[in-house]
C-alpha cells in the first residue's frame, strides 16, 4: 500500500533548513487495510492459476474469491540536510512489519514479515522565495527517487506474496513541487508530487501515484496571543492520493488503486531544553479516510496514526 | 509587561573566543564591531522592514537609549537580509535617533542563533546574551540601565 501525505510537511512542517544544517526525524506509523486477496502463485506457474483479484492461487486454489487484512507499521528515519542556501536533501530509511491475514472458506492464515525497506532521497530546491532572511512565501522544487534496496522474494510457508515483502524491488521515482505562504495567524502549505513506480520482483508492478496536500500550522502563540502555548502548533490536512491499478504478470490487480481523501489533524509540540539554535519537537497525528468509495474494486482502508520526534541541528 | 514575558528565550553565550562582528552602513561601507572592553557593552538590535512588530519597537529602543548617552554601552539597530535602499525608504518615513547597520545576509543574526525577528544580542567582555521577541519601553529602559545606561530606568 502506497501511503498519503507528504513526508516533507511531517518531518519539517512549514519551517526551512538553514544552509549547512542537519534535522534527524523518526516516525512510527500503523495502519490496516482490507482488499480482494492477492493471488500468490510462483512465476512458473500457469498464468490462470495467478490471476490478481480474487483468484487465489495456490494451495488455495479450489476455493472462492478471499480477502485479506493487511496490518502493517513502518519506522521511518529521516535525515534532512542543506549542503546549500536554497537546496535540502533528505534521506529515508524506513523499517517495515508487515502482516497479513487471508480471510477465506478455510479461515483465517497469518503471514508476517519485517526489515528495513526501501531507502529513498528527496531533493527539494528553492525556486523563489519573497526574501531571502526568514521568508513569508516561498515555492520549491522537488525530485524524489527510491532505491530497491529492501529484501522483495522472502518467502513465508511456502509462498511469496508482494503485498508481504518489505521491499518492492523497483526503481520509483517522482517530480513536483510544494508552495508555502505565512499569513500572521498561521502557515498555509500546499504539495503534490507524482511518481511513476517501476516494475519491481515477483513480477508485481505497484501503479503510478499522485499525491496533494493542502494543509494549515497555526502555532496557538501566535494565533491566541498567548505565549504560554508557543510550543504548540496544530495542523489540519487534506491529503489527496490517486494511484493506478497495480499490475501483476501485466495484468491489472483489480483490487488496488483508485482515489482516497484523508483528512488528518496533528499536533506538533516544541520540546524544551534545546539551546544554542537547536530545536527538538514530537508530531502526532492521524490520517482519517474521508471515504474508500473512490477506490477500485474491493478495498477498505482504516486511519493511519503516526508519531514522530525529530531534532534540528 | 506582556511585552516583557515575549522574551521567549535568552541565551548566553561566553565572550571569550568572540571575533569582530561585520556589517555594512547604509551607504555600503564596512563596519566592523570588536568584542568591548571590560566596562563597555554592545547592544545590538536585530530587525527588518517587513517585521511588524519591529517598528513600534524601534522607536521604543531609542527612547530607552537616550539613557545611553554619554556612557560605555553603544546601542545599534541592525536590519537583517534587506538591500540599503528599502532601509533607507523606510528609515525616511520613520526617523530613527539610533546608528543603523546591515546585516545583509544575516550572518551575526545566525550565528547569534537567529530563527525570528526582533531579535537582541547583548554583547558585554563576559559574555553574548541573545533573547528574541519585541519588547517594551520600560523593558528596554531596565535592560539599559542594568547595563549602566545612566538614567535610562527612571526615564531621565
Amino acid at each position: 500500500m502506497c501511503l498519503a501525505g507528504d513526508p516533507s510537511f511531517s518531518t519539517h512542517g512549514t519551517s526551512t533548513l538553514e544552509s549547512g544544517k542537519v534535522a534527524l526525524y523518526l516516525e512510527l506509523r500503523g495502519w490496516e487495510k482490507r482488499s480482494g486477496s492477492l493471488a500468490h502463485a510462483e512465476p512458473d506457474e500457469p498464468e490462470e492459476a495467478r490471476r490478481p483479484g480474487g483468484g487465489h492461487a495456490g494451495h488455495h486454489e479450489e476455493e472462492g474469491p478471499s480477502e485479506e487484512e493487511a496490518s502493517s507499521q513502518r519506522l521511518d528515519l529521516y535525515v534532512a540536510w542543506t549542503p546549500l542556501d536554497r537546496l535540502t536533501l533528505t534521506l529515508n530509511l524506513p523499517w517495515a512489519f508487515n502482516g497479513i491475514d487471508e480471510i477465506g472458506d478455510d479461515g483465517r492464515t497469518s503471514t508476517s514479515l519485517s526489515g528495513f525497506g526501501d531507502l529513498s532521497l528527496a531533493a527539494s530546491g528553492v525556486v523563489w522565495r519573497n526574501r531571502d532572511v526568514l521568508p513569508s512565501t516561498w515555492v520549491e522544487a522537488r525530485l524524489w527517487g527510491k532505491a530497491p534496496s529492501g529484501r522483495d522474494e522472502q518467502r513465508v510457508e511456502g509462498e511469496r506474496d508482494p503485498h508481504l515483502q518489505v521491499g518492492t524491488g523497483s526503481w520509483d521515482f517522482g517530480a513536483g513541487g510544494a508552495v508555502v505562504h505565512r499569513v500572521a495567524w498561521a502557515s498555509l502549505y500546499a504539495s503534490a508530487l507524482y511518481r511513476v513506480n517501476g516494475e519491481g520482483a515477483l513480477d508485481y508492478e505497484y501503479g503510478d501515484v499522485a499525491l496533494a496536500t493542502l494543509a494549515v500550522e497555526a502555532p496557538l502563540g501566535h494565533a491566541l496571543g498567548r505565549e504560554s502555548l508557543r510550543w504548540l502548533t496544530p495542523g489540519l490536512a487534506l491529503d489527496l492520493r490517486w494511484a493506478a491499478r497495480d499490475r501483476q504478470d501485466g495484468a491489472s490487480y483489480d483490487d488496488s488503486g483508485g482515489t482516497i481523501p484523508y483528512l488528518t489533524p496533528s499536533l506538533r509540540i516544541a520540546l524544551p531544553g534545546f539551546g544554542e539554535g537547536r530545536r527538538a519537537w514530537l508530531r502526532t497525528g492521524v490520517q482519517v479516510p474521508l471515504t474508500n468509495r473512490w477506490l477500485y474494486g474491493s478495498q477498505d482502508e482504516e486511519p493511519v496514526w503516526s508519531v514522530g520526534v525529530g531534532v534540528g541541528l | 509587561m506582556r511585552a516583557a514575558a515575549l522574551i521567549l528565550a535568552t541565551l548566553a553565550l561566553p565572550a571569550a573566543a568572540a571575533e569582530p562582528l561585520r556589517f555594512v552602513d547604509l551607504e555600503g561601507r564596512a563596519v566592523e564591531l570588536v568584542p568591548p572592553a571590560e566596562s563597555e557593552a554592545i547592544v545590538l538590535h536585530y530587525w527588518a522592514t517587513w517585521c511588524p512588530t519591529c517598528g513600534p519597537e524601534l522607536a521604543a529602543l531609542a527612547q530607552a537609549a537616550r539613557a545611553c548617552e554619554g556612557s560605555e554601552v553603544r546601542v545599534l539597530a541592525v536590519d537583517v537580509g534587506e538591500p540599503a535602499e528599502q532601509v533607507r525608504r523606510f528609515l525616511a518615513e520613520r526617523p530613527l535617533a539610533l546608528p543603523v547597520v546591515l546585516d545583509p545576509a544575516g550572518r551575526t543574526w545566525r550565528r547569534a542563533g537567529g530563527r525570528e525577528l526582533p531579535a537582541n544580542l547583548v554583547w558585554t567582555a563576559r559574555e553574548q546574551q541573545v533573547s528574541f521577541g519585541p519588547s517594551d519601553e520600560a523593558t528596554w529602559r531596565a535592560r539599559l540601565a542594568a547595563l549602566g545606561c545612566r538614567g535610562a530606568a527612571s526615564g531621565r
